[in-house]
Order: C-alpha cells, then sequence, then structure tokens
C-alpha cells in the first residue's frame, strides 16, 4: 500500500473537481473570445469563475488574471515589473528560502541585466526577519518578494507587518501564497500587499491553472504576446476547463474551510503525538514559531543512533510505500539535501536524514500509522 | 532459500540487456528493484545520447520499471564518477597512455558505491545486464568469471578487476542467452527499451572523441603541447599536434609523407615525443601488467600457459604469464602482437574461465 503524505509537493484531485473538468472538456469548448454561442458559453463561465475566486481571495475580479500557476505567476511580476521600470529602479529585496521560480527569476535579472539583489537569510530556526529586510529597502527598490508561508517549514511570515513599509514606501509587495491559500485565512486586501499568487494543485485542483492577483497601482509588462487575453496581460486561449476545476476546488475549500482546518490540526497533533511517543527525542521537530501552517511537520531523525543511510532516507521511506518529501528532487530525480536545512546550518547528514510531512484532506489517522509504521522498520525498531 | 525472500537491485542504465534482465529476475519470483547511476553531468558539455546514464537513458529506465511493476530509483553519482572514472580517463591520457574507463567503472562505481547503495537499500544481489557467468571455484572458494554462451557479446573482459566479495553478490541473468534472444524477450514484452542500439562508445566522452574532453579539462592543452618532434628510426621527421592527440597504432591523421603506411609505435609524455614506425615495428610479445586481480586461482607458482587478450574484440594470444612479487606480472606471447597499448587491460583465460587480469605497462 502506498500512503501519500506529500501534500505540499502537489495534492490529489478531488473527485468533485475531476467530475466538473471532464463535464467542461466535454461540454464547453468554445473559444472565450469568440462572438458565438460557443464562445459566449465559454466566456461566461470564465468571467464567472474570475469573479468566485476574486470574491473567495478578496480582490477586484479585474485583479484576478488566470495563468498555468505559481512558478508563471511570479514569472511574471518579477520579470514584468523589472521590464517596465528598468530605467529608474534595479534593486530586489527577497529571501533565500523563496521558491525557486523567485530566486532563479531574480538571478536571470541579476545576470542579465545588472539588477542588484538582496537575498535575506533566515534566523538558526528558519524565521525570516522583518526588520532584515525593512533596512534592505532603498529609493531604487523595484520590488520586495516574500512568500506567505514556506514550503519546507511551514512557518508563516508576518506580511501584515511588512506591508505597512512597502506601503508607505510605494514599493511593490510580491507575497508567494501558493502553500497558504486554504490553510491560513488569507484577503488580499486584508495582507496589504501587491501581488498574491495561487496553484490550483496544491488545493486538490488541476495541474496548469493557477492565478496571480495584482494591483493596479502597479504596471508590469506583459508576460506573452498574442491575442490580449487577460486584458492583455496574458495572451493565450483561456483553459475554460482547468479555470472550472480551479474554481470547484475553491469551492469546496469555501465550504469546508473550518472542517479543514480542524482536520489538518486534529492530523497534525496526532504526527507529533506519535513521532514523539516512538522516537521520543531522536525525532527532533523543527521550525515551531509563532505562527505556522497546520499541514506541515519537518522532522528530523537521528541518523547516528538507528544507523541508517541518511542519503536512502527518502528512497527507503518509498519502499515502505510512504511518500514524503526531504530535499529538493531534481529532473533526473536524484535528491540533494535540503537547501533551507543546510541554509539554517544543519549539516548535510542532518539535512538528508530529515523528511517534510504535509497533511492533506484526504489523509487519516490510519496513514499516520502506516506512516510509523514504516519509519519504524526503515529505523530498524521492529 | 525461495527468489521470494531475495531482494536484487537490478541496475538499469535504460538499455535493452539490463531492463531484461529486470525482467527476468522479476519472472524468476525475486523481490525486484532498479537502480540507475546519474553520471552525466558534470562537464558542461551536450548530452551524449547514445551513452547510459544520460537524461534521456534515465526516463527510459524509469519507463521500463514501471513496465515491470518495480520500484525505481536514481542516485547521483555525478560528482564520484568525475573524481574516479573522468580524472583518471584524463590523466592517464596525458601520462601518454590510453585508458580503460569501463574497467574502472566496473571496478570502482558499479561494484562500488553502487552496490553499497544497493545493499543499503536492502539488496541481497547487485545484477547487471553483462553477458558473462559467475562460478564458483569447488576446489578454493574462489568466485571467477567465464566467458558466456554469446561470443560475440562476451563483456568479460571489462570484468577483471572485480574483488571476490563483490562477485560473492552479484547475478548475471543474462550469461545463457545471446543478443538476439534478449532482443526478443525484450520485444514479446513490449519493453520501451526493446529497440535501443548497443552502446559502443564511451559514455562521458563528446561525440566520441575523447581529445574534444581533454580540451575542456585541460585548457590550452594543444597549444602548450603542439609542435613536439615525430620521430622515425630515430631521426625527427617532423611534428605532432601535441602527444595526448595520438594513440599506439594510429595511422590517420599523422600528416607525416614517408612514402609508406606508417603508425605511432610510442608516445612519451615525459619529452612530448611521438615515435612512428613501419608496421612491423609495432609487434611485440613480451609486456608487464600491474594492479593484477586474479580470480580463478588465488596464487599459482611459476609459468602459466594461457589466452591473453590485450584489448576488448581480441580474439586472444597464447602466452604465458608469471606472477612477480609486486602485484605484477610479466606475459610472454607466443607470436607478436600489433599494438600491445599501456593502459589498457590484458587479461588472461583457461578456455572460457577467467584467471585474471591487470592493466598493461
Amino acid at each position: 500500500m502506498n500512503v501519500y503524505l506529500d501534500n505540499a509537493a502537489t495534492t490529489p484531485v478531488d473527485p468533485q473537481v475531476v467530475e466538473e473538468v471532464s463535464m467542461y472538456q466535454r461540454d464547453f469548448f468554445g473559444n472565450a473570445s469568440s462572438i458565438h454561442y460557443f464562445g459566449k458559453k465559454s466566456k461566461v463561465i470564465l468571467e464567472d469563475s474570475r469573479e468566485y475566486i476574486a470574491e473567495f481571495i478578496g480582490c477586484k475580479p479585474k485583479e484576478l488574471f488566470f495563468t498555468s500557476g505559481g512558478t508563471e505567476s511570479i514569472n511574471t511580476v518579477i520579470k514584468g515589473l523589472y521590464f517596465e521600470n528598468a530605467k529608474e529602479k534595479n534593486h530586489i529585496v527577497t529571501t533565500t528560502i523563496e521558491h525557486p521560480a523567485v530566486i532563479e527569476s531574480v538571478s536571470f535579472l541579476e545576470k542579465y541585466f545588472g539588477v542588484e539583489v538582496d537575498l535575506i537569510k533566515p534566523n538558526s530556526n528558519g524565521e525570516i526577519s522583518i526588520e532584515d529586510i525593512k533596512e534592505r529597502v532603498k529609493e531604487n527598490t523595484i520590488l520586495v518578494s516574500l512568500m506567505h508561508s514556506n514550503n519546507e517549514t511551514g512557518i508563516i511570515n508576518d506580511i501584515e507587518e511588512l506591508s505597512k513599509c512597502t506601503k508607505e514606501k510605494n514599493i511593490p509587495f510580491l507575497s508567494d501564497t501558493v502553500q497558504s491559500i486554504g490553510k491560513a485565512d488569507l484577503k488580499f486586501s486584508k495582507l496589504g500587499v501587491d501581488f498574491i499568487t495561487s496553484s490550483a494543485h496544491k488545493i486538490y485542483g488541476p495541474k496548469g491553472i493557477g492565478f496571480l492577483v495584482a494591483n493596479p497601482k502597479f504596471k508590469f509588462t506583459r508576460y506573452s504576446d498574442g491575442g490580449g487575453q487577460e486584458r492583455e496581460l496574458r495572451a493565450g486561449t483561456e483553459n475554460i476547463p482547468l479555470i472550472a476545476g480551479f474554481r470547484k476546488a475553491i469551492e469546496i475549500i469555501k465550504l469546508n474551510f473550518d472542517k479543514d482546518l480542524e482536520h489538518y490540526n486534529v492530523m497534525k497533533g496526532y504526527l507529533v503525538e506519535q513521532l514523539h511517543q516512538n522516537f521520543g527525542e531522536d525525532a527532533k521537530i523543527n521550525f515551531r514559531s509563532k505562527r505556522n501552517l497546520p499541514n506541515i511537520v519537518n522532522v528530523t531523525f537521528n541518523s547516528d543512533k538507528y544507523g541508517f543511510p541518511p542519503d536512502m532516507f527518502l528512497i527507503l521511506l518509498d519502499m515502505q510505500g510512504i511518500a514524503v518529501s526531504g530535499g529538493s528532487a531534481c529532473s533526473s530525480g536524484s535528491l540533494k539535501p535540503s537547501k533551507i536545512l543546510t541554509e539554517i546550518g544543519k549539516s548535510e547528514k542532518e539535512a538528508l536524514s530529515s523528511i517534510r510531512i504535509s497533511i492533506g484532506r484526504f489523509n487519516d489517522k490510519n496513514n499516520i500509522d502506516v506512516l510509523i509504521k514504516g519509519l519504524r522498520n526503515v529505523l530498524r525498531l521492529n | 532459500m525461495d527468489n521470494n525472500k531475495i531482494t536484487v537491485a537490478v541496475a538499469m542504465s535504460g538499455g535493452v540487456d539490463s531492463s531484461v534482465s529486470a525482467a527476468l529476475m522479476k519472472e524468476k519470483g525475486y523481490n525486484v528493484f532498479g537502480l540507475t547511476i546519474k553520471t552525466w553531468g558534470y562537464d558542461q558539455i551536450p548530452e551524449n545520447d547514445t551513452g547510459c546514464c544520460s537524461l534521456d537513458t534515465i526516463y527510459r529506465a524509469q519507463m521500463v520499471a514501471d513496465q515491470l511493476g518495480i520500484r525505481h530509483y536514481t542516485l547521483d553519482f555525478t560528482e564520484k564518477f568525475n573524481e574516479v572514472v573522468i580524472e583518471n580517463f584524463v590523466s592517464e591520457y596525458m601520462k601518454g597512455r590510453t585508458p580503460n574507463p569501463c574497467v574502472l567503472c566496473n571496478k570502482s562505481i558499479k561494484w562500488g558505491p553502487l552496490l553499497e547503495k544497493a545493499q543499503n537499500l536492502g539488496a541481497d544481489y547487485l545484477v547487471t545486464g553483462h553477458y558473462a557467468k559467475i562460478k564458483k571455484n569447488t576446489e578454493n572458494g574462489r568466485y571467477y568469471i567465464e566467458s558466456p554462451e554469446d561470443k560475440q557479446k562476451d563483456q568479460s573482459y571489462f570484468l577483471w578487476a572485480l574483488s571476490q566479495s563483490a562477485l560473492s553478490k552479484t547475478l548475471f541473468p543474462l550469461s545463457d542467452y545471446n543478443k538476439p534472444e534478449i532482443r526478443k524477450i525484450a520485444s514479446t514484452l513490449n519493453l520501451k527499451s526493446a529497440s535501443t542500439p548497443d552502446s559502443q562508445e564511451i559514455c562521458f566522452v563528446p561525440d566520441n572523441d575523447y581529445t574534444k574532453l581533454l580540451e575542456i579539462r585541460i585548457p590550452e592543452i594543444n597549444k602548450n603541447l603542439e609542435g613536439g618532434d615525430v620521430i622515425y628510426k630515430g631521426k625527427v621527421v617532423g611534428k605532432h599536434r601535441g602527444y595526448p592527440y595520438y594513440t599506439i597504432g594510429q595511422r590517420k591523421g599523422l600528416y607525416i609523407a614517408l612514402g609508406k603506411p606508417v603508425y605511432v609505435s610510442q608516445i612519451d609524455a615525459r619529452n612530448n615525443v611521438i615515435v612512428i614506425d613501419d608496421e612491423e615495428g609495432l609487434f611485440s610479445t613480451d609486456f608487464f601488467v600491474n594492479n593484477v586481480n586474479l580470480m580463478y586461482y588465488e596464487h599459482f607458482e611459476g609459468e602459466k600457459e594461457l589466452l591473453i587478450k590485450v584489448r576488448y574484440k581480441d580474439s586472444g594470444t597464447m602466452g604465458t604469464i608469471e606472477l612477480l612479487n609486486d602485484n605484477r606480472i610479466k606475459a610472454k606471447l607466443f607470436s607478436p602482437k600489433k599494438s600491445i597499448t599501456p593502459g589498457q587491460s590484458a587479461v588472461f583465460y583457461e578456455g572460457d574461465i577467467l584467471i585474471g587480469g591487470g592493466i598493461i605497462e
């Protein structure tokens, strides 16, 4: 049996979403830009979904753009802002623990356009100091980028605090909210940021669809040229079935938000308790902070005591039918130690002996029991 | 012991041989998982599609494992492979020798860290798609390699350096098959790798041209070494491009007009000199071998008469070997052999039995 506890990487698609997407694939093929009946049908679904999702996330419909997901949204903002404002401003402040889409986009601008980049490092608990970011902001800062919550640590950053500063100085602020939507009560209007992102596949929706919410105050050069879709900011025929599926995923979250949260908290509590009961001090829970996502547990096992080969840890767990994650997987599928764990001072061995367990809506206590049993096997306790 | 209680790790390159090896082990009821090592990617050179361990072949190994319903993992050996195999390859050429990286990779990568990781993951045996047999000498309990059924595909030459403990943990399921049979099994099973071409080249060498790799690793190599003397019968007859650009027996690319075919007969790295000779001058009978590894015998006294192969695809020449005390062997062929090349492996056989091997000095 395989148990899936890697919901921060991606989630299983909710069966209701699967139904919705396939129904729209079948019945609504029209091009939303066409003037005829078929096109109009699609257009209505498109704009209705936009309104619905905008209401959920707390923005105006015209501020919400459908994209292929978080990575595209981030690329659009970072590169688009630079290209729009390049003459006057060329400094970016962000952190070393952002998603690669952020890190690689700013590195791209640094390498090819000489943009000055300040990368803030986390403290030994994985926390980013808001003060550190504020101190780096300058006259010519074009963008501040700080993720809402980190995918590996689950730590939620104080975005509201930082946005007071960016608002006052009139600097665009991008917050990658991909991991937080559905797990934290989050409204664009309350965060005070200028750009947020989402990927449907992190919230039981389909892959290949997401959004960018953008404050119209800050202009950015469009990502792709073509038919002028998405208010001329993202050309390409809209993917109506995926957008409808995205909307459905949001609808389910809206209906179940409290229930989901309760579920995550109960499961996380049970997991932490079981880890403690079974491994005591030899399973160290990392990154306990003021605010954490309710569904992520990052834990380091004492590889010296248990004598398992750290670099084989995830593979050994997979052989037990347990899907969790550790470092970042590269395209060949081989493993590197987690960047953030090494960044906060863990040795390569400790980093490789660590796993991130991320709980989803469809996990139950039985799954946790299987995980614990598999861990005991790998750690040679059974 | 029942096969289903034995766990084996199949080293899967994405090619047809290792794919069928995995299929055969699964069919025999073993508990099977697949491993692919990533060795490519250290140098920023275009990926070699035909070699093993490129991204395409890793993906293909994953697809085949999925077809067979076995788990599969990729292990990143890029750094280790670079340190052990590629650096040795470059330094051997710089010493004027012609290395055999496959022998070294087998000994120090596949039956080194790969075997170790396989055991870490619970494997009792490592399985590869080599065409060779593993047997045990009942008299002294030693493991040894034997030529397989398919003499055309005989890969025993590359396996002479394996240790006793490595051999004791290895299974070669293809030993009793010939290549057409393996291809047939692959196509019957409809394996994704059924029609992959046989690999002929060294996996990390771009465009099958080792000098390109040398130029990447040693900047300005040709600038610093070009212009050395080419010597024929004691006289300077021309200048060369740098000694690492030549191999023993090479005829083409010398650009020396002596009115008859001449060949590289000696590479003197220390003095940056290439010696050329007529074809007759390339033949010799006596040579020394170091880094010797014996398989069938632990030791032997005096001279032993057997078949000696001095390169892969060499059908072999009869001769004698004598063990010297510093892990070396003195070899003497009964008839002269062309282009016995320092750095290549000499491998010794009694019939099909691999007695041992070493590196030609």
